[in-house]
């Protein structure tokens, strides 16, 4: 059958009916096809009919045109939809496919429709939907591929960079190409998400991109671009040549891929930075920074800093209050350092604090000192720790929290009592209620026990960050000499007793059911601080914790407060034996504070359900 | 003893939404009685309302291939919040006290019996026909055939290049006429036509850019065709009903659904569209907003185990009523149904059922799929192009087909049979369902031999080339399904 022929009679008839059928009467290109489909049809009769539908529509007026041409639309359509080719010529070789494994679709499609909405749609409550979905394993399910790829690209930006970096990897290099082929080189959040993707999924792939968004990318994308080669060393002088760029975001980025290497010009570009306008910039990168080199450079410049402060030459308050912030910065370029030269200089440092101490403005003395301080607790030097400890029977308020630190990292829970209880413990009575000396040191102790339990009160004293790094890890994670919790029940110290309880003691419990009793006569601003009370006499396990906190939950009820967020999460950590006491109550919660409840309770009978069917039951 | 669990009550939800607000009703409590019958069948319970008193539910399981469920509650869901809240109770084990069937629900159950008997009875009865309606309804769809044919000839005439988005739009009122001369199908197929020149955003407020305009002119004669074949075909079949009002609707064809006929079971058994003890396994199934028919469409696309046809279930809920009819689901177990009523149609009819039980897949019902499956490409393709040279027929026929292999020519994804025939695959020209060739690039190796495909066929008018659209992939264990 002469399929070229037909597919001319469909060219042409379907360019008159997009021109209009009116002017198809004589149409010579038509009538040219007539005589050669008349000869095809000695073979195949229905090219004959082909020709007379194209003669009755060649000869027909304008008011029948479009019945003519529609009579060989209907014919010439009828043959050519048994003409469609199939198959594919070539070699057929395997498909590449990433490791997936078998994927989960046993999901109905209405489950899916309200993620599906939830990941290409607008609106509030999506990313909940989400993160819950994705919690669940969800998106096991290979058919969320492609919605979750459009969501790459979402007008809320939390939900695209969730989408990115904890949803498209599962699929590996499988959805490289998908990325790659709607890659904007000049776009911004989804261009800057794709490559963050793809360079995940396939770094040797994506350098050639990276090296050309480099060229001649947006800003962001040169940004992401920059991360991309991080801890490449080939990358060193591309690193080195984006340190130097107009832009000040590019060059934060460039420095801080240049951090891990010990290398000299690395060192160089760090240090002109340091000793720059980029001294905020290149303090974190300074930090990591390996290269001796570099750490010598560091120390001469501190040296010089800290003499010119110390010499109190310079007269003009303004210029000696630069130097004093400069300084203060220069300092993170030291943090969590523990060569030997870095714990001289600033032991040396640190025996200057009461002249220091002297400097007044928005950059006081003691807030260096409680830097140099804190820089010898986190050096891990048993002498600077020494040093530090020691000081706290001369050093001002300031300091004692950070001596305290000091002393829990080096010495036994109860040296630390003995050296530092005395202060907790001193008489405040008399003073100016919270401004005397003795009351600023209890204060200073009371946020240190704070910051250590973790705790967050509404009658938390404004504190000051002790800036110990990862020595927090291990603060947090030494052990309180028994007798603090003792000598907080005794002052009366809520905060502390808040800080400290722990289970069994029983004057912490009946200090935290009184505190919770008076709060819930309160009508108002009552929840934030029970929360806090309930939180720690469930970590505790008081043993009226359930029964306490179902009161809270019927106050909360009778209050009809707002502010109930967290009796939810609160619930899943209860006892099993609570879930039917707190269901015993939902009837009679607004119908709000139930439907915040309910998933939780659901949790926790789930939970009672699993204990009960366990086989050691 | 009734035989329900959670997954169960889950699929009986007419919405998500109602799920969640059942689940909510038994956590909170508000069922202040929950009871049974003495022999099981009947659950039945009093649930707390917003009014004074509380809304008396049941589930009654008397027929369990039918559950009845009742509600004193004013909402038009069904089964409402309140009668899954109560299985939702059962199946978490909430203590149910034994109690004697309610005199109303007693009441409704013999009323229930005697309309089933009934409607049995009346099965057997001669159908009586008002012949002075019927014409006049023929003479209104005659009626609307010449407006469509007016509507069609005055678009080719005009020419397709000179529709644009106000053309389209007064087009869509008048065919709004076809669908009061009892013609919704053929208001659907003029429809179809104008939806082809949506501006960006669905909505007629913008024109095509050229690009996009040439890209659409192949399909939009094949719709413009397609409408011209429907007046033809519509004004015989019209003409023969007009002359003899005892004329059956035709069976052998889809054009009296095209004409807007909706068969209702009772005629399709009266015409013997009737399969007896099918077992059917859902392959794939997929929602959809059709915008020509401006109705909500979900379809299963199922395998008939007797005999290996493809077939299709299909729900269709307009826009303006789409909140009040359930929505249908995915179906993950075998259906067993005792009498299937199969539209009149093709390759791929539409069927449905009152009645069906659900049991677990196992592996014999994939074995037979694996059977029913076609091997030889080349007969499925010939079956197809003789199928889609029919102008009413259905475009896209679905296909169970078994594959040696499935890999890559050049760009091209590719099915291979046992002969080495080929089919390339796509997912151009199929927007209903959502795109699933990529999906293969997820797939376990082990997958890519040896099992079973299931396609829809589609002939692209501009390349002249059949292709074929993934929809799931059938192994000796699982469906692993590619679209939803």
């Amino acid at each position: 059958m002469s399929i070229a022929l037909l597919g001319e009679v469909y060219g042409e008839m379907r360019r008159l009916a997009i021109a209009g059928s009116s002017l198809a009467g004589g149409d010579f290109r038509l009538k040219k096809l007539v005589p050669p489909l008349q000869k095809a049809a000695a073979k195949a009769p229905v090219f004959g009919k082909v020709a007379d539908a194209i003669q009755t529509l060649v000869d027909s007026k304008p008011q029948d045109s479009a019945a003519a041409l529609l009579e060989l639309s209907t014919l010439v359509s009828a043959i050519l939809y048994t003409q469609g080719e199939t198959g594919a010529e070539g070699r057929l070789v395997p498909l590449e496919t990433s490791d997936y494994g078998l994927p989960a679709t046993n999901a109905s499609a209405r489950m899916l429709k309200p993620l599906v909405e939830a990941l290409t749609g607008a609106g509030s409550g999506r990313q909940e939907v989400i993160a819950d979905a994705h919690r669940r394993g969800a998106f096991r399910d290979f058919r969320l591929l492609a919605p979750a790829l459009k969501a790459i690209d979402d007008g809320y930006g939390e939900i695209a960079d969730f989408v990115a970096d904890e949803i498209l990897p599962l699929y590996g290099k499988a959805i490289y190409g998908d990325l790659k082929a709607t890659f904007d080189p000049k776009g911004k959040g989804g261009a800057v998400r794709r490559l963050r993707v793809m360079h995940r999924l396939d770094p040797t792939a994506t350098r050639e991109l990276v090296e050309q968004v480099l060229e001649s990318g947006s800003k962001e994308l040169k940004l992401a671009a920059l991360g991309c080669l991080q801890g490449s060393r080939e990358a060193i002088p591309r690193l080195l040549e984006q340190a130097k760029s107009k832009s000040s975001e590019v060059r934060g980025v460039a420095l801080r891929c240049l951090a891990e290497f010990d290398d000299d010009a690395v060192a160089d570009a760090i240090m002109a930075a340091v000793s720059g306008e980029d001294l905020l910039m290149a303090a974190e990168p300074a930090r990591c920074n390996p290269s001796p080199r570099l750490l010598k450079l560091l120390l001469e410049e501190a040296e010089k800093q800290f003499t010119e402060l110390l010499s109190g030459k310079e007269k003009d308050k303004v210029a000696v209050q630069t130097r004093a912030a400069r300084f203060h910065s220069l300092l993170h370029c030291f943090f969590e350092r523990r060569d030997k030269q870095t714990v001289a200089f600033f032991s040396r440092c640190f025996e200057h604090r009461e002249k220091i101490s002297g400097i007044k403005g928005d950059c006081p003395g003691y807030r260096i000192n409680r830097s140099v301080a804190s820089l010898l607790v986190t050096s891990g030097s048993k002498a600077a720790q020494k040093l530090v400890v020691e000081a706290h029977a001369t050093s001002s308020h300031e300091l004692l929290d950070v001596a305290m630190a000091a002393a829990i990292l080096s010495r036994k829970p109860a040296e630390v009592y003995d050296i530092f209880a005395p202060h907790y413990l001193a008489e405040t009575d008399g003073q100016k209620k919270g401004r005397g000396p003795a009351a600023k040191m209890r204060e200073c102790l009371q946020r240190l026990f704070m910051q250590w339990s973790g705790a967050i009160l509404s009658c938390d004293p404004a504190g000051f960050d002790l800036g110990l790094g990862d020595s927090w890890e291990k603060l947090k994670g030494a052990k309180m000499d028994p007798r603090w919790l003792d000598a907080a029940v005794e002052t009366k110290d809520f905060v502390v007793v808040l800080a400290l309880a722990r289970p069994g003691h029983k004057g912490a419990c009946d200090m935290l059911a009184e505190e919770l009793g008076a709060r819930l006569k309160k009508r108002s601003d009552w929840e934030s601080d029970s929360s806090e009370i309930l939180e720690t006499m469930v970590r505790i396990g008081h043993p009226k914790m359930v029964e306490y906190f179902v009161e809270a939950i019927g106050h909360a009820g009778e209050t009809k407060t707002a502010d109930n967020y967290w009796i939810g999460p609160l619930i899943e950590q209860l006892p099993v034996e609570a879930a039917p006491l707190i269901e015993a109550l939902l009837p009679s919660l607004p119908e709000n504070l139930t439907t915040w409840i309910v998933p939780w309770l659901a949790a926790l009978q789930a939970k009672a359900a699993q204990a009960s069917n366990s086989p050691s039951q | 003893m009734i035989q329900i669990d959670e997954s169960y009550v889950d699929a009986a939800a007419p919405n998500d939404a109602a799920s969640k607000n059942a689940r909510g009703l038994v956590l909170k409590g508000k069922f202040t009685r929950l009871h049974q019958s003495a022999d099981g069948t009947l659950l039945f319970g009093e649930c707390q309302g917003s009014g004074a008193s509380p809304y008396r539910c049941s589930c009654d399981f008397v027929r369990p291939e039918s559950p009845t469920h009742r509600c004193t509650c004013p909402s038009r869901q069904f089964p409402c919040k309140h009668c899954l809240a109560l299985m939702y109770a059962y199946v978490q084990g909430k203590k149910f006290t034994t109690a004697d069937v309610p005199a109303d629900v007693a009441e409704k159950r013999e009323k229930m019996q005697q309309r089933v008997e009934k409607k049995k009875e009346e099965q057997t009865k001669p159908r009586q026909v008002d012949k002075g309606a019927l014409a006049k309804k023929i003479k209104a769809q005659l009626a609307g055939l010449d407006l469509l044919e007016t509507i069609a000839g005055d678009l080719v005439r005009m020419g397709m290049g000179n529709t644009n988005a106000k053309v389209a739009r007064q087009i869509e009122e008048q065919a709004k006429q076809l669908g009061n001369a009892y013609l919704p199908g053929a208001q659907a197929a003029l429809n179809a036509y104008t939806g082809l020149f949506l501006g960006e955003g669905g909505k007629f407020d913008s024109d095509l850019p050229a690009a996009a305009r040439e890209a659409i002119y192949s399909e939009a004669l094949d719709q413009l065709t397609r409408v011209h074949a429907l007046v033809k075909q519509g004004r015989a079949y019209l003409a023969k009903r007009l002359e003899d009002p005892d004329l059956q609707p035709e069976t052998e064809t889809a054009i009296a659904a095209w004409l807007g006929h909706a068969w209702q079971l009772r005629e399709l058994r009266d015409a013997g569209l009737v399969e007896t003890d099918v077992e059917l396994v859902q392959l794939a199934f997929h929602g959809y907003d059709d915008a020509a028919r401006r109705e909500f469409v979900d379809t299963g696309i199922w395998m008939n185990l007797n005999t290996g046809r493809i077939q299709l279930t299909q729900t269709f809920r307009p826009y303006q009523a789409a909140k009040h009819i359930k929505s249908d689901d995915s179906f993950f177990q075998v259906a067993e149904v005792k009498e299937l009523c199969v539209y009149p149609g093709d390759v791929n009819p539409r069927v449905r059922w009152e009645e069906m039980l659900p049991r677990p897949l196992e592996k014999r019902d994939y074995q037979r799929i694996s059977q029913h499956a076609h091997g030889d490409f080349a007969a499925v393709v010939k079956e197809v192009k003789g199928h889609l040279k029919g102008p009413l027929a259905d475009k896209r026929p679905v296909y169970a087909l078994r594959y040696a292999r499935i890999g890559r020519v050049g760009e091209e994804l590719v099915a291979e049979d046992a002969k080495e025939q080929r089919l390339m695959m796509t997912d151009a020209g199929m927007a209903e369902e959502p795109p699933s060739c990529r999906l293969f690039h997820l797939l376990p190796q082990t997958l890519l031999a040896g099992q079973t495909l299931v396609a829809r066929f589609h002939h692209d008018l501009d390349t002249r080339k059949l292709r074929i659209k993934p929809l799931a992939v059938v192994t000796e264990s699982s469906i692993v399904r590619l679209t939803y």
